[in-house]
């Protein structure tokens, strides 16, 4: 379905929270105020890599309006926070290991006497050095950050022989490729609002991923029972995986709480870049063998991943990229070995693809370089190497089964064919050249096997008679809250305007999990199913009571319970709240996402994968090297679309963020210090750099009882690798290194004899001992 | 730390308040690029001499006599929406849609680019530009090349207008504002141009100006040089290329090397030159 064909679905309806977000009007929880409230600020490390010799408070704390100073000695529980290993210090004792590295808190009653407190914090550091390449941090010579060394994570995986893969392989192909430090760069900066409560409990308004994860994490800190913490969440001003982990909520916390009054942070922009979680630059090398015919045979991998000062989900990271090193491809001899290492250079965690995009921008180079050594159609290639529908997953696991890989190939193809037809090469100046390019891939949705990967839901009847949804995740702007209507709607038969949804408060909501992933879409839909049988039942017990009528005979539908053949409606929600009274009907789940029945399989292994295939036209100006892209075409297989905008929307965001990613996104650092501290050097595309975008999303033809997929990623993953192949349609030269730099394209290009002199226009450049005086000559008359 | 603001109303004013309040004092028009530089980290001056409400200059751009009178006041907004500029200044026009973005161009000054030293400057070193200044009790006119270049003795110099000559028809000209995406963005390098040939395709004049991102503007006076009074031919223009590499002043940083820059301004401009000459 392309998107004029999802538009007339009768789903197409706008997000309810779309119109005050374009407009600028949405309150979000960083826009809170309360009366009396206190600033709150942190004081953040001065070196990349230091020991900390002495930090000196007292002449903050005498300045006028400061109410609170804070160090790792005012932390009552964990003095430490992570999702998984908590190694990353909420105030820091004697170290600190990237820039973001916070040693005091300060609250006080204005901006002023925060900055000036901050200012007036003493630390004495003694610098160490700082590690700031992962290769240098692997060896034995370099520094330690933490007590088990640099190496937070490694993953291998291997099937066959790679060794006698290569030798039976008539053609290798070679290549490193590098991948940015690429930025969430979520429009709302970290921060919230803390308020301790007259019995002694804390309500925090801060927006992040998951609500009960975060609770988990202060109530450690704290040292507190978790009941304690109220954690509000919503709306949240983006995210893309960056607040998943803590940010500044353990400051809001301990500062709300040593003060007794309300306490707001907001992080500026620089601030939020300092110390703001960032995607893993990854190191990957690759080395492929095939068959003259074009067979894979052989496929050596090794991933070297910069994860920064601490763990976060690193190792989850490195283990997404190293089961997604294969892709699509069925391979025989495989060899992958993934290292996830500790550097100064910030800290990198979750980020929107998880290692995917990473990961695939490599593996589709070397399906175009071996296209290329094999003089074949790189789509040939890819072809003769797909998996088929019932193939086994990339780590031998089984997996839902998904014609997922030849429905987005057969896209790819077709939308290629369209898009080269409509580039009549004459059209383009002397001095501009146009490149397509093609990608692939399949990403895992969901954590995987071994992974604490819960899903769940409520469903209750308000007194008002709407059917009110509570989940445990999060509306991070992925447009979830739109799509959980329109599910309750199909599932439980009820009208979208029955449906209330409650989300981001976890004094109101289940557990679900994090909205992480790509699993929202799939967990509602999941859940709802499971609920369904208990809620029907409830359901009509009720109204079979109020319409005098056998249960047997009514049905679920919209705006209440039906006659099951006539189809009149006999008992609306409302008739069925006012005669439940005090006992409304109520069904709330636990379950867990979907995993491989093969448990023997690698932890975090996949079940469920989506497909994308990307068409991507660039426009290359010879003469600056600069890159545009002027098409960026996607066919997505991610099951059946739920919620069409939404879908649509996720589709095209994320295929600007991966434009962002291949182009120019690169939070560069020296020696572990930003180079690029804030918006201004850092460049994100803009709706000048947006080109035309089309969509197909792919219907599955049968559909299995897995449900819909989710399209958070999907749309980021292989949009840079499809670029990386029209750039080097348009000038010869392969990528490497992401983002494209353009004094490396151009010198590059230059390697190739491409100058300007090559390109000048014909008449131009033919006879130049003539070619003066004549051409002036003829085109004066 | 908030500023303090001064509004003075007569320029006389403002440059008496900047004399005596010294170098914690600056002028202040749009305070954008302040608030950038304050942003970055920077130190800001914390005395603000705001030039809003000096009597006596416009906020509009006026056409007198064949010049565009720019005042201090008058924002890159302004200049665009101006149609004496679309008609008789349109690469004016054009690089005022180089800086920032619609909204910060409602804010941004023409004055402010020029001493900030914006994507503005090249196109004023090309064009002949010239600027009035009140100094020392006086008005004085100097060439904005001139002033760039003695601005460093006369720091309190209140800039009070700049004037630039009608862009006559039959000199071609060339702007290009290179960066690393489509718009709303530093500079890696901004480039003019401006080539004037008689009708038997003789070289008159060709300007060139580089500037954008911390390049401090110039133009190429060997350059110029080299090709005044020429006939174009294929060894000149090869020449021209080099010599454009040779002459510019860059500089390498993290976003693009000084070789790029270099290459990069000798492209466009020779690509400039010779097509310009096609006809
Ligand atoms: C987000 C953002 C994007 C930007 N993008 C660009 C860009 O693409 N290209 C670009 O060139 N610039 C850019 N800038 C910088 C700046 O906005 C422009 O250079 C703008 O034209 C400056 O004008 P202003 O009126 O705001 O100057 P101000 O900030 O008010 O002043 C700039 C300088 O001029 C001095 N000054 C002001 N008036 C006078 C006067 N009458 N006499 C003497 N000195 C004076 C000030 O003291 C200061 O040193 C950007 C800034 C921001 C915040």
């Amino acid at each position: 379905m392309d998107r004029d064909q999802l538009r007339s679905l009768p789903t197409w309806i706008p997000r309810p929270d779309g119109w005050e977000k374009a407009r600028g009007r949405m309150r979000y929880l960083t826009d809170l105020h309360h009366p009396g409230m206190l600033i709150g600020g942190v004081l953040r490390s001065d070196y990349p890599h230091a020991r900390i010799r002495h930090i000196d408070t007292s002449r903050a704390l005498q300045i006028p309006g400061v109410r609170a100073v804070l160090t790792w000695r005012d932390v009552p529980g964990l003095n430490r926070y992570g999702i998984v290993i908590q190694d990353q210090p909420v105030f820091c004792e004697d170290r600190v290991r990237y820039v973001g590295d916070v040693i005091a808190a300060v609250a006080a009653d204005s901006h002023s006497s925060l900055e000036q407190a901050l200012a007036a914090i003493q630390v004495v550091y003694e610098p160490l050095p700082v590690v700031s390449q992962p290769e240098e941090a692997l060896r034995r010579t370099s520094v330690k950050l933490h007590p088990t060394g640099n190496l937070l994570h490694r993953r291998t995986f291997s099937r066959g022989d790679v060794k006698q893969g290569f030798a039976a392989s008539a053609v290798v192909v070679e290549a490193v490729y590098e991948t940015p430090r690429q930025m969430h760069t979520y429009m709302e900066t970290e921060g919230g609002l803390c308020i301790p409560e007259p019995d002694g409990s804390l309500t925090l308004y801060a927006p992040t991923q998951h609500g009960y994860g975060d609770r988990a994490q202060l109530a450690r800190i704290l040292g507190w029972p978790e009941e304690r913490i109220r954690i509000v969440s919503s709306p949240i001003g983006g995210s893309f995986g960056g607040k998943d982990e803590l940010n500044v909520q353990p400051y809001l916390a301990l500062l709300a709480l040593s003060t007794g009054m309300p306490v707001k942070i907001h992080q500026s922009r620089a601030e939020s870049v300092r110390s703001g979680l960032k995607r893993h630059p990854m190191r990957i090398w690759m080395r492929t063998g095939a068959s003259r015919d074009g067979r894979i045979l052989a496929h050596d991998v090794r991933i070297v991943a910069d994860t920064g000062a601490y763990a976060t989900l690193g190792p989850a990271v490195l283990d997404f990229a190293v089961e997604h090193a294969t892709g699509p491809y069925v391979i025989d001899h495989v060899r992958v070995r993934g290292y996830s290492v500790h550097t100064n250079c910030g800290v990198a965690g979750e980020f929107r693809g998880f290692g995917g995009n990473q990961v695939t921008f490599a593996l589709e180079g070397q399906m175009d370089r071996l296209a290329d050594a094999l003089g074949m159609d790189p789509l040939e290639v890819r072809r003769r190497n797909f998996r088929a529908t019932s193939d086994r997953g990339p780590l031998g696991q089984t997996i839902a089964p998904t014609e997922g890989a030849d429905e987005v190939l057969a896209f790819v193809e077709r939308k290629r064919a369209e898009v080269q037809s409509r580039h009549a090469p004459s059209s383009a100046s002397a001095y501009h050249r146009r490149g397509v390019g093609i990608a692939v891939t399949m990403h895992g949705g969901g954590l995987g096997l071994r992974r604490p990967d819960h899903t769940g839901g409520r469903v209750r009847l308000t007194r008002h008679g709407k059917i009110e949804l509570a989940f445990g995740f999060e509306e991070c702007g992925q447009g979830v809250i739109a799509a959980i209507p329109l599910l309750a709607a199909e599932v439980l038969d009820c009208a979208v305007e029955d449906v209330e949804v409650v989300l981001g408060d976890t004094s109101r909501v289940p557990r679900s999990g994090s909205s992480t992933a790509s699993r929202a879409t799939g967990m509602v839909w999941h859940t709802l199913k499971r609920i369904r049988p208990d809620w029907e039942s409830k359901m009509l017990s009720i109204a079979a009571r109020v319409a005098e009528r056998r249960e047997s005979d009514l049905r679920l539908g919209p705006g209440g319970v039906h006659e099951r053949n006539a189809g009149r409606l006999v008992a609306s929600y409302s008739d069925i709240a006012a005669a439940a009274g005090d006992d409304l009907p109520e069904v709330e789940i636990a379950s867990h996402f979907p995993v491989t029945p093969d448990t023997w399989a690698q932890d975090g292994a996949h079940y469920l994968y989506s497909f994308a295939g990307v068409v991507a036209e660039v426009d290359v100006d010879l003469l600056t090297a600069e890159v545009r892209v002027t098409g960026l075409h996607q066919g997505v297989w991610a099951g059946r679309v739920v919620n069409p905008m939404g879908y649509v929307g996720q589709i095209e965001g994320g295929g600007v963020m991966g434009l962002g990613f291949a182009l120019m996104e690169d939070a560069l650092m020296e020696e572990g210090r930003y180079v690029t501290r804030n918006l201004d050097t850092y460049l994100i595309p803009t709706a000048l750099d947006v080109p035309e975008m089309e969509l197909d999303a792919i219907i599955p033809k049968m559909e299995d009882d897995h449900g819909p997929r989710g399209v958070g990623e999907i749309g980021t993953v292989a949009v840079a690798p499809a670029i990386a192949a029209a750039i080097h349609d348009a000038t010869g030269v392969w990528i490497t290194a992401l983002p494209v730099r353009q004094d490396v394209l151009l010198a590059e290009m230059a390697k190739r004899g491409e100058t300007l002199w090559r390109w000048m226009p014909s008449d131009a450049s033919k006879e130049w001992t003539s070619w003066g005086r004549e051409r002036i000559a003829s085109s004066s008359s | 730390m908030e500023p303090r603001v001064w509004l003075p109303t007569s320029l006389a004013e403002a440059w008496a308040c900047k004399r005596t309040l010294g170098d914690s004092a600056c002028y202040v028009a749009g305070s954008t690029w302040l608030q950038l530089r304050a942003a970055s980290g920077d130190t800001v001056p914390s005395e603000w001499i705001c030039v809003d409400e000096i009597a006596d200059e416009r906020d509009v751009p006026v056409e007198v006599d064949s010049t565009l009178h720019v005042g201090l006041r008058v924002t890159l907004a302004e200049v665009i929406r101006s149609s004496a500029v679309r008609r008789h200044w349109p690469h004016l026009h054009q690089v005022c849609r180089f800086v920032g973005a619609p909204a910060l161009r409602e804010q941004a000054t023409v004055v402010g680019n020029l001493v900030a030293q914006g994507d503005l400057v090249p196109y004023l070193l090309v064009s002949g530009a010239s600027l009035l200044s009140w100094n020392e009790g006086a008005i004085e006119e100097k060439s904005v090349s001139e002033w760039l270049t003695f601005r460093g003795a006369t720091s309190d110099a209140l800039v009070s207008r700049v004037k630039i000559p009608k862009e006559l028809e039959h000199v071609r000209f060339f702007m290009r504002k290179v960066g690393r995406r489509a718009g709303f963005q530093p500079a890696l390098v901004t480039i003019a141009a401006s080539l004037e040939n008689d009708d038997s395709g003789v070289i008159d004049d060709l300007r060139v100006a580089v500037g954008g991102g911390v390049h401090w503007p110039h133009r190429l006076p060997q350059v110029e040089a080299l090709v005044r009074g020429e006939r174009l031919r294929p060894s000149l223009l090869r020449e021209l290329h080099r010599m454009i590499q040779s002459e510019m002043r860059t500089y390498d940083d993290a976003f693009a090397t000084a070789e790029y820059r270099r290459v990069v301004v000798a492209n466009l401009v020779t690509a400039f030159v010779a097509s310009a000459l096609e006809g």
